[in-house]
């Protein structure tokens, strides 16, 4: 808006107002007058009180066009309107009661000094207004009265000019000011507006800042978590690898007993021999020699088998450590795997042993997850060998695979109705070379083992649920965010 | 054991290694220990003969003075076995010697909670091994057992 559109608005908005607030002190006005009328003209009373209502009626309907929003300039044509039906109002009283020596024309100078003293606006409107309203009251009466009382109508022409000139003057002077102070407003109004613009700019700035600052406390925080998760998974690891020492050193005692105990046996056995041999022909008694026999014929090849066994024994625990190792160290290339193929392949692997159990396997919609399709491959393959080794041998036994995902992680479900794990063993059955329950199942204990390690690998957990009878639901988690799976350092991932 | 105070002692080891239950028993046998010992390789199975049920509910045994009992046994463990044995009023006399390679301090308390006699740990060292099963029988031949189940 520029400054002169902006006096402009100010303007009418004024001419708007007190217009309104004129045409209504205007109707007033003529209405109370007519007390007047009863005093000094009761002969012409009731035409003037007609006039009166009449100009009363047109000046409040104009004041209600006018309080109504419209264009400026229908506002300023009623405005026009209403001064031009008061003068022509008074003029006909002025007509009625003595023409040009008419004392009423002192309602024309009421009339002027209301309109140009109450309704501000530029002055040339005003001038119009002020040379109007002086035509209406001259020209009907140099028209149509003849001029008689001369002293009377050149006092009232001179008194009229006269009043309106001054009050013309002081609105000029006025309106330069009004129109003055309207400039200096707008340039404030434009300095305000400027204000908000920088204050809003600023604040704007302010905001992108503060939320530039939230995003990075949030970053922050999650780094702070993520820190807090591998602290506690190597935390976790530590423990496991504790654990898993442990119980290497102490699974590899049992077959270091038997070695130590049965080679000590053995020396014996043949110290014993060899000093019988080592007596003198002949003296040999039956009884001895049957026992020299026994023992090499039974207890001596016993004790070799029982040292063999237990170095057998020996190497598994150490090639089952050695694998777990690997799995542990193996690098992982995460890649997008269908679930539900992987599953499909795995089943089709395990179709004979399915066939010998009369398994019913039900799997439900899997979804695709982000891992590394070996360690996948060789979770489920543990997972379901576990499932259908333990699984009844009835036509009534099923495994249930399903999977749920959040926005977090993928949970897969394996279920199946076998025997169950009694409560007391259930955290065992992650433990290397534990088994639990009934020992009629040939296993090497490790399976699971290695299935903990690699969820573990990919960041997932992995948990089994279980009541004795009902059967067992082993479930794990891989992380959405395996996207960048997590790699422990070289001795992480154990158990 | 002298001929007048002659006990009819007999002896239940539960141990599912094959070697060590073999071992025990030669040692015992070096040791003295000349009545009979019972050899069984799990630990339910220990229960049910100690109960005479299952598969020894028609046997015709003695209930056992003592049992030499490993903790890590199949089906049921040896933990489990003692806690049974000591919660029974009719078992809850047999002396029960926990024999095995564990020398983890809490399932040593655990244990001795649960009402074993004696804890003792399977050295390595054959030497040492042979020593400890020859202290037990010591230990063995002079406790007094019950004369009557």
């Amino acid at each position: 808006m520029t400054k002169e559109e902006y006096i402009q608005k100010n303007l009418d908005e004024l001419i708007q107002v007190w217009g309104v607030r004129a045409a209504v002190v205007g109707a007033g006005i003529f209405m109370v007058l007519s007390g007047l009328d009863v005093l000094v003209a009761p002969e012409h009373f009731r035409t003037f009180l007609l006039y009166r209502i009449v100009i009363a009626a047109v000046l409040i309907g104009i004041a209600v066009l006018v309080s109504r929003p419209a264009n400026p300039v229908r506002h300023r044509v009623l405005v026009y309107a209403a001064v031009l039906g008061s003068a022509v109002t008074i003029e006909l009283m002025v007509l009625h009661l003595g023409g040009h020596a008419s004392p009423y024309y002192v309602g024309m100078i009421l009339l002027g000094v209301a309109v140009l003293g109450f309704i501000p606006g530029r002055f040339s409107q005003h001038a119009v207004v002020a040379v109007t309203i002086y035509l209406v009251y001259l020209v009907p009466i140099m028209a149509t009265d003849r001029i008689v009382d001369t002293r009377s109508f050149i006092m009232a022409n001179m008194f009229l000019v006269q009043i309106l000139s001054v009050v013309l003057l002081q609105r000029y002077l006025s309106d330069s000011n009004l129109i003055k102070e309207l400039g200096q407003r707008y340039e404030i109004e434009r300095y305000r507006l400027h204000l908000e613009e920088l204050v809003s700019a600023r604040t704007e700035e302010l905001g992108r800042t503060v939320s530039r600052l939230k995003k990075e406390i949030d970053v922050r925080k999650q780094a702070e978590a993520q820190l807090q998760r591998s602290a506690d998974d190597l935390r976790e690891r530590n423990e496991d690898l504790n654990w898993f020492a442990y119980s290497i050193a102490h699974d590899l005692r049992a077959p270091l007993l038997n070695i130590k105990g049965f080679s000590t046996e053995l020396a014996r056995s043949i110290q014993e021999n060899l000093a019988l041999i080592d007596s003198p022909a002949g003296e040999l008694k039956t009884e001895q020699r049957s026992k020299a026999f026994h023992a090499l014929l039974t207890d001596v090849p016993a004790a070799v088998g029982f040292v063999n066994t237990s170095a057998d024994r020996m190497n598994t625990l150490l090639n089952a450590m050695l694998k777990l190792l690997l799995l542990a160290r193996r690098p992982l290339r995460p890649e997008r795997i269908d679930l539900m193929r992987l599953v499909q392949e795995t089943l089709t692997g395990c179709s004979r042993q399915l066939g010998e159990k009369n398994l019913t396997v039900t799997v439900g919609p899997l979804p695709q997850v982000v891992a590394d399709a070996q360690s996948m491959e060789e979770i489920m393959q543990k997972l379901l060998d576990n499932a259908i080794k333990y699984s009844p041998n009835n036509p009534g036994a099923k495994i249930e695979i399903m999977a749920e995902r959040n926005e977090q992680e993928t949970v897969v479900h394996i279920r199946d109705n076998g025997r169950g794990i009694a409560k007391d063993d259930i955290p065992k059955v992650f433990e290397i070379f534990r088994r639990v329950g009934n020992q009629d199942v040939p296993s090497e204990g490790m399976g699971l083992a290695y299935a903990k390690t690699l969820v573990r690998r990919h960041g997932g957990r992995i948990w089994c649920e279980s009541q004795l009878g009902a059967g067992t639901t082993f479930s794990f988690t891989i992380p959405a965010m395996a996207e960048q799976p997590y790699e422990p350092g070289t001795l992480g991932g154990l158990s | 054991v002298s001929g007048q105070e002659r006990i009819e002692a007999s002896l239940l080891l539960v141990e599912d290694d094959p070697g060590h239950a073999l071992l025990i028993k030669k040692n015992l046998q070096r040791a003295g220990i000349t009545y009979d010992v019972v050899v069984i390789d799990d630990g339910q199975k220990a229960v049910d003969y100690l109960f005479k049920q299952g598969a020894y509910a028609q046997d015709e045994h003695r209930t056992p003075h003592l049992v030499l009992l490993d903790l890590n046994l199949p089906v049921m463990n040896g933990y489990q076995v003692l806690k049974i044995i000591k919660n029974d009023e009719r078992t809850k006399r047999i002396l029960v010697v926990v024999l095995t390679t564990t020398d983890n301090p809490q399932e040593v308390e655990r244990c001795y909670e649960s009402g074993c006699n004696m804890y003792v740990t399977k050295p390595i060292d054959y030497d040492q091994f042979t020593d400890v099963i020859r202290k037990i029988s010591v230990f063995l031949s002079i406790v007094k057992t019950p004369e009557k189940e």
